[in-house]
């Protein structure tokens, strides 16, 4: 058949679509045409996630903030070494405030200063409002403080689950597609999408992320026929009794019912945005081409997982963190400019940074920074004032002091006390995305102990 | 700002004017536009009066009618659909251009296009990309070379499986030259040729007329005249049906079309149809045949038609034509008869004549008797209808058939008679008969290898053997050596002939003297050599009740397969009918001290998987003497010896998982390496991560704080987690001590964030919270600890210098003058002031060490790496105990681990917990599979990007936190810890199952390869892909332990057997790539 109009193509992809069957029923995948189209009725959110802890402190920086009294100099007087000269800085305004962001992020302030983008200040794990003296008396008991402050591993897990004290198996953003299943209904992929290794983030109780690779997912090789490929259908059912061994067969039925939904799709699928070819670039670039195919996967409500590594600055912080942030401006910016000039989809996708904690104002003696808590996030998508949904060109959350030992600060070293939960962080964004109020303790549990559920920078 | 030429403005009262060379036009609102004017579109005058419409849109003017001299260009075809790859001839129509002026072609803006949107030539030949662009279509720009004018429009591109539309453009503009045709004369037409008469109009010079008949559509001719009113044209009809004529002048549109019909004999209005009389041959033979025609009329120009079968009206010119004859060479196919009529030209047809057609070639010839037997020198008269010659291809035979048989015997006893005739060839054999034979004697005997026999003939000349010998006097000698055949023949030639004898050879009587080495063989896949005598190359061999591959060579007979069970079993080798008294041969290990299922599921856990010989070693030793065995072996993997560079390194950590025999220090190093996590996204220095991994290996059968304390002081780790050049705080630079290590090796290498219980759980606070180990004042206080230490200096015996760059061949060094000597508390260690930095290094080490949560938390990280993924509470507490008790001493945890009730509890298969097992990560799984098959691996080996593919980039892990986390529970199994399970994720899971397709998919050859490096053979298994529960069993105990259930079996023998058509090897490869894919093997338990 051949397809001449996009409402033509919507229609037969509706049809094939619906003749798709159950996922993981293996060999019943039709052929699927693409063409590049955005259904009216699309979300999506764009998680990047800087793992590693990225230092917000060199990331938005104070240039003059008479609302906190403070400025520059006090920011100075804690980076010592690692301070960015005043006059690098790509300069923001909160306001009366006036910021700056890292020098390699001329795009991002781009963004921001056409008000399709920005700041939240200072989000952290929380398990409930703090302030510093309650920190400093409660510091190992978990019901005011989360579990394992400045542990990798941990801060990962919470930021991913919104859940402060560990014991979560289950992430926001999985959660988030679950209560929304019905948006997805027919899907032949998973709604998540992960460019790279995923963590709890993309785990619901019923869903599960496909992950994309750069370059596009992998085809089942060694069972093209049908004699193998039936057997290894019969194997997949082949029960054991051995727990793990379900687990794995269940994964390797949606490898293999993923990459065959995906592949189908996105054969034609171009993007012809130049992203940067770096670590990230590339990422984003695949999920341009994925938003792309949107409804050909049938799919209205989606996450991407996207993944920068090598924030943990220990050490010689100033050349390991400049590349990264670069990557990060120059990447996020691409990805508007495919969403907004390519894909008409920009008012339709949110991207957001996270990160498990920030770093220490302080360096220590290998000219980095360690461990800490508290640090800012960059929301992009189209502004208010562009017709989309965001309300950028401004600061959320409150902006902390630098002054050491200040009330801001955990341990005298520059640790921020974060004045935005990620459980807030993640609820304004969940609500954007559609979960409902009532629906939104589900995605979110902790988000009853915060005065408000939904701090407005978006719609 | 001025315009240019072609430019436009709205002006502010909404008026608007287009700059065009002749001057301004003059612009009307719409309200002005008459009825006349287009809807949507706006109007304006030229100063020269022409009227040009224009659209507007925002400020863009698109011209749309021309009617001045402005200038203008239109693409023509408009909006077309293009099919990808095909190609499309766009015109620019131009007007007004200035002299000179040349149209420039744009696909998607760019001069020329580019490949992913189409390409356009300068004449305007777009070629379609190959794939549609994401947009689906593709913009064309035609511009003027002085950018006066331009036009665009916009090519759908679409997939194949439809055709171009759009791509033909009206004719450009001028006076109409299309000729109308009113009328068509003779009317109605007669089948055959005519001449015709077109009558109409605006008839010109070179037109054309085309006509159509029956499926016959547009045939073109050239008129003969014409007048602006008149077209003669002479034609051809070829059935009775209608006739439809249409005229083109030249570069015009056809006319309108008239029909008239054509009917069989219709008079044309010309008199004078002939008269036909007769027909000469009559009856007609089939084929091509001369024709004379007799009758009356005939005219020049006449044209006779045959009709016969279904052949209708087949129209021939005649070579001659007088008034009353005609001649002509036709063609009759078979048929009952033919009809014939002629016309002349502008006549109908004439009357029909209708002749028989021959009814075909002379019968085959035939001769008589078909056979017969005659003895030599008889005679024999043969016979054949109209037979023309007769021969013989021995013997003689006259031209009349007498056949007369040769004196003596030819080569051949049977002669060939052919006779040919009208008919053909026809032959008759004839068999010669010896009236008085040779005879030999005996004519058959049975003798045994070597043995003579007399044989007799009678007058006898010479005598032959096949195979053996045989003398003048006809004494044959058998052969020495058993034939294939297992006889021979004796050809004796006498006075009356050949004769010849048979001779039965009685094969010799196998015996067996040895089988291999010590008469054994090992379980599973097999090889050995059978020695013994009366072997032959056709000698089969079976064992029990299996049959083997055997191969003859020099006496011995090489044997190869496989055997499932262990224990005596007679191997038999028979020639023939003729069978060895039965050989036992041990199978297997004999009274083996564990069970040949036991020893390959402890390889999997203690080693890189087993091969065959190490199960067998271990199954003659039993566990404890292996561990034993190993701990006391020394270092044998090396990276030093064999990497050069450091790219190099998880090549060479495969090669030597599946080749070198220290494989319980290596599998114990790889799970070191996994907690004292370091990573080449770091050390990026090939001559600093080889020591690391050199030193983990020579740790490995240590102790604990051996392992911690090197590591600890190794540069590697010092330069990966910061503790090289960790100077104490300096409050002149506002710096504090670097906690990166001090954390990492709380929470990863020694005690981790909570409390534990020696059972590996933890207990909770009132609030159902565990209960952490330490909080960030003991990380910060563990930072001063660290603090003071830098690289050795280059020169051996030099004084450290802080600060200095990385020496990869020496442990850090301390160096008090950056070395924080406050006192420290960490948890409820204490540190004095004052102590030096090697001091509060020591002690601390110690105090980890020896910390409580130590033990469980690294016992249980091992046992995971080892074991299973979930170890119950006691199985944590018995290795734990081992631990503390022997101060961490790593044989005696790695014993407690491996040789645990729990570890050893399914060893005999089916006694699986649902909680068991632990998924092979991809640095076990890739070395399992080459050493299960007994394969070779070399430096060579493709496989260290396929790990990293599947998550597993080893050295290379993310950070410290390893590929993986000891805590990771999978969904969907209830809170199971799968620590493995974290990098399987859907797409790594396909790529484990292309792993396997690569190395298992060979086609022709059994040998498998994946790239030079790695090999697999298959051989030993293609004999028994006749029998595939047999083959199916042959790869559970290669890959499965043998243990492997029966469901599962059912299925792939099921595969197997549907796969019979591909061959043995690809069978063979089925039972290989299935259970290899399959997660029962992939979750090692």
């Amino acid at each position: 058949m051949l397809i001449r109009s996009r409402r033509e193509f919507m229609k037969a992809t509706l049809r094939s679509v619906g003749a798709l069957g159950a996922l993981g029923s293996l060999g019943k995948f039709g052929e699927m045409n693409a063409l590049a189209s955005v259904s009216s009725n699309y979300r999506a959110m764009v998680c990047i996630f800087l793992a590693g802890g990225n230092d917000g402190h060199n990331t938005v920086i104070p240039i003059s903030v008479p609302s906190l009294q403070e400025g520059y100099s006090l920011y100075l007087q804690g980076r010592q070494t690692l301070a960015l000269p005043q006059a690098s800085l790509q300069t923001i305004q909160n306001g009366g405030d006036t910021y700056g962001l890292h020098p390699l992020m001329p795009e991002m302030a781009a963004l921001y200063n056409a008000g399709n983008a920005a700041v939240v200040a200072n989000v952290g794990t929380l398990v409930k409002p703090i302030n510093r003296a309650t920190y400093l008396v409660n510091q190992n008991n978990l019901q005011d403080v989360p579990a394992q402050l400045f542990s990798h591993a941990d801060q990962v897990n919470q930021w991913q689950t919104t859940v402060p004290n560990g014991g979560a198996y289950t992430g926001w953003g999985g959660l988030a597609e679950d209560s929304l299943a019905a948006q997805n209904a027919g899907a032949a992929f998973s709604p998540i999408t992960s460019t790279s290794g995923c963590g709890l983030f993309c785990t619901g109780q019923n869903t599960y992320a496909s992950t994309v690779p750069v370059g596009g997912a992998s085809n089942l090789i060694g069972a093209t026929d049908k004699n193998r490929l039936g057997a290894f259908q019969n194997m997949l059912a082949f029960d054991n009794g051995l727990k793990l061994v379900q687990a794995a067969n269940t994964i390797t039925n949606r490898g293999v019912g993923f990459s065959q939904a995906l592949n189908a799709a996105i054969a034609t699928a171009k993007i012809n945005t130049v992203f940067p070819n770096s670590v990230l670039g590339n990422q984003l670039k695949t999920v341009a081409k994925i938003v792309s195919i949107q409804s050909a996967l049938g799919i209205n409500r989606q996450v991407f997982f996207c993944q920068l590594g090598g924030f943990d600055t220990h050490g010689a912080q100033i050349g390991n963190q400049d590349p990264l942030l670069q990557d990060l401006s120059q990447s996020v910016s691409a990805l508007y400019t495919s969403l907004s000039q390519e894909l008409g989809a920009d008012k339709d996708v949110v991207t957001f940074t996270a990160s498990e904690f920030g770093r220490t104002l302080q360096p220590n003696g290998n000219a980095g920074t360690d461990h800490a808590w508290g640090s800012h996030h960059f929301v992009v998508g189209t502004g208010v004032n562009s017709g989309g949904s965001l309300r950028g060109g401004q600061f959320w959350g409150q902006f902390p002091s630098l002054a050491l030992g200040g009330n801001d600060d955990a341990n005298g070293r520059g640790t921020l006390i974060p004045t935005t939960s990620v459980e807030q962080y993640a609820a304004t964004l969940a609500s954007w995305f559609g979960v409902t109020a009532q629906n939104l303790p589900t995605v979110v549990p902790y988000i009853g102990n915060f005065p408000s559920v939904n701090l407005g920078f978006l719609g | 700002m001025g315009q240019r030429p072609g430019q436009a403005r709205v002006t502010p009262r909404g008026h608007a004017q287009i700059f065009s060379s002749p001057g301004a036009l003059t612009f009307f609102p719409k309200s002005a536009l008459g009825p006349e004017g287009p809807a949507d579109f706006y109007s304006a005058r030229s100063p020269n009066g022409g009227i040009v419409n224009f659209k507007i849109s925002s400020a863009t003017l698109f011209l749309c009618a021309l009617g001045l001299h402005a200038q203008s260009i239109q693409i023509c075809p408009a909006s077309p659909t293009i099919v990808a790859g095909t190609t499309m001839q766009f015109t620019a129509t131009t007007m007004g251009l200035a002299p000179g002026v040349t149209v420039a072609w744009y696909a998607n803006g760019n001069p020329g296009g580019d490949p992913a949107d189409g390409t356009i030539s300068p004449a305007g030949l777009f070629t379609a990309p190959a794939v549609p662009p994401s947009s689906g279509q593709t913009r064309i720009n035609a511009i003027a070379s002085d950018n006066s004018a331009s036009a665009k429009t916009f090519a759908a591109i679409v997939a194949s499986g439809s055709d171009n539309t759009g791509g033909s453009c009206g004719s450009s503009a001028g006076p109409s030259n299309v000729p109308v045709i009113t009328s068509i004369a003779p009317n109605p037409l007669g089948v055959g040729t005519d001449t015709v008469t077109i009558m109409g109009s605006n008839f010109q010079t070179g037109a054309l007329v085309y006509n159509s008949f029956g499926s016959q559509s547009n045939i073109q001719y050239a008129a003969s005249s014409v007048t602006p009113n008149t077209i003669m044209v002479t034609i051809y009809q070829g059935q009775a049906t209608s006739s439809t004529f249409t005229v083109k002048n030249p570069g015009s549109a056809a006319s309108n079309a008239v029909t008239v019909p054509v009917m069989n004999g219709a008079s044309s209005g010309a008199s004078g149809a002939p008269v036909l009389t007769s027909v000469a041959p009559n009856p007609i033979p089939v084929g091509t045949v001369a024709l004379t025609i007799q009758g009356s009329g005939f005219a020049a120009g006449a044209l006779l038609y045959s009709s016969w079968g279904t052949q209708s009206m087949i129209q021939y010119a005649p070579s001659s034509v007088s008034s009353n004859a005609l001649t002509a060479t036709i063609y009759q196919g078979t048929a009952a008869t033919v009809t014939f009529c002629v016309k002349n030209p502008g006549t109908g047809c004439s009357n029909s004549i209708t002749v028989p057609i021959n009814s075909g070639p002379p019968p085959p010839q035939s001769i008589a008797p078909n056979t017969v037997s005659l003895n030599l020198g008889a005679t024999q008269q043969f016979t054949s209808a109209g037979a023309t010659a007769f021969n013989a291809t021995a013997g003689t035979i006259t031209s009349s058939g007498l056949y007369t048989a040769p004196a003596t015997m030819p080569a051949s006893s049977n002669v060939t008679v052919t006779a040919t005739g009208p008919g053909g060839n026809a032959s008759a054999t004839v068999t010669l008969i010896n009236p008085n034979p040779q005879i030999v004697a005996p004519a058959a005997v049975t003798l045994a290898l070597g043995a003579t026999q007399q044989f007799a003939s009678a007058g006898a000349t010479s005598w032959a053997a096949t195979l053996g010998t045989i003398t003048s006097a006809g004494l044959y000698t058998a052969p020495s050596i058993w034939p294939a055949s297992g006889a021979d023949t004796v050809t004796v030639t006498g006075p009356n002939g050949k004769a010849t004898a048979a001779i039965t050879l009685t094969p010799p009587t196998p015996v067996i003297t040895s089988v291999g080495t010590n008469n054994a063989l090992p379980l599973g896949i097999f090889s050995a050599t059978v020695s013994g005598t009366g072997f032959t190359a056709q000698s089969t061999v079976t064992l029990g009740t299996s049959p083997v591959t055997a191969t003859y060579a020099a006496g011995s007979i090489n044997i190869g397969g496989f055997y499932g069970q262990s224990g005596i079993v007679n191997l038999i080798v028979t020639n023939a009918s003729v069978s060895s008294q039965p050989f036992p041969v041990q199978v297997g290990v004999p009274n083996a001290q564990v069970s040949a299922s036991a020893a390959r599921r402890f390889l999997q856990q203690a080693a890189f998987g087993p091969t065959p010989a190490d199960a067998a070693h271990v199954q003659t030793i039993g566990f404890q003497a292996w561990l034993n065995e190993q701990f006391a072996m020394g270092q044998v993997s090396n990276y030093n010896a064999d990497t050069g560079s450091q790219s190099g390194m998880p090549v060479v950590f495969l090669t030597n998982a599946v080749m070198n025999p220290d494989q319980l220090r290596q599998k114990v190093a790889l799970a070191l390496s996994q907690i004292f996590v370091t990573s080449l996204n770091k050390i990026i220095w090939d001559n600093v991560m080889i020591p690391y991994q050199q030193l983990l290996l020579a740790d490995a059968f240590t102790n604990y704080k051996q392992i911690l304390t090197d590591v600890t002081l190794s540069p590697c780790m010092g330069y990966y987690l910061d503790m090289a050049n960790n100077e104490k705080a300096n409050p002149a630079l506002g710096t504090a001590a670097n906690e990166n290590y001090a954390r990492e090796i709380m929470q990863l290498m020694s005690i981790g964030t909570k409390v534990l219980n020696p059972d590996g759980t933890w207990p909770v606070d009132s609030n159902n919270n565990p209960i952490p180990t330490y909080g960030q004042a003991d990380v910060t206080a563990m930072a001063r600890i660290f603090t003071g230490w830098t690289f050795a200096a280059s020169t051996p015996g030099s004084a450290p210098i802080f600060g200095a760059y990385i020496n990869p061949s020496a442990p850090m060094v301390p160096v008090s003058s950056q070395h924080d000597t406050t006192a420290k508390t960490v948890m409820t260690y204490s540190a004095p002031a004052g102590l030096s930095a090697q001091a509060d290094m020591t002690g601390i080490l110690g105090y980890l060490a020896s910390h409580p949560n130590t033990a469980p938390f690294i016992s249980k990280q091992l046992i995971q790496h080892l074991v299973k993924s979930n170890p119950s509470p006691q199985y944590v507490q018995r290795v734990s105990t081992a631990f503390t008790q022997s101060n961490g001493d790593m044989p005696t945890v790695i014993t407690a681990i491996l040789l645990d009730t729990e570890a050893r509890a399914n060893d005999a298969g089916g006694n699986d917990q649902p909680t068991d097992g632990h998924f092979q990560e991809p640095a076990l799984l890739i070395p399992a599979v080459v050493r299960a098959f007994a394969g070779t691996m070399t430096t060579m080996n493709y496989y260290p990007s396929t790990l990293a593919s599947m998550g597993q980039d080893v050295f290379n892990a993310p950070s410290v936190f390893n590929y993986y986390s000891p805590g990771y529970v999978v969904g969907g199994t209830g809170g199971l810890l799968g620590p493995e399970f974290q990098i399987d994720n859907p797409n790594a899971a396909v790529l484990r199952e292309n792993f396997v397709a690569n190395l298992t998919n060979s086609y022709s050859n059994p040998v498998l390869s994946y790239g030079p490096g790695t090999t697999i053979d298959l051989t030993p298994f293609l004999p028994l892909a006749s029998n595939p529960a047999s083959l199916v069993n042959a790869v559970d105990l290669t890959l499965t332990e043998g243990v492997m259930p029966a469901g599962l079996k059912t299925i792939i023998t099921n595969a197997v057997q549907g796969d019979a058509l591909n061959g043995t090897l690809h069978q063979v490869e089925t039972a290989v790539y299935l259970t290899l894919i399959s997660n029962y093997y992939n979750v090692s338990h």
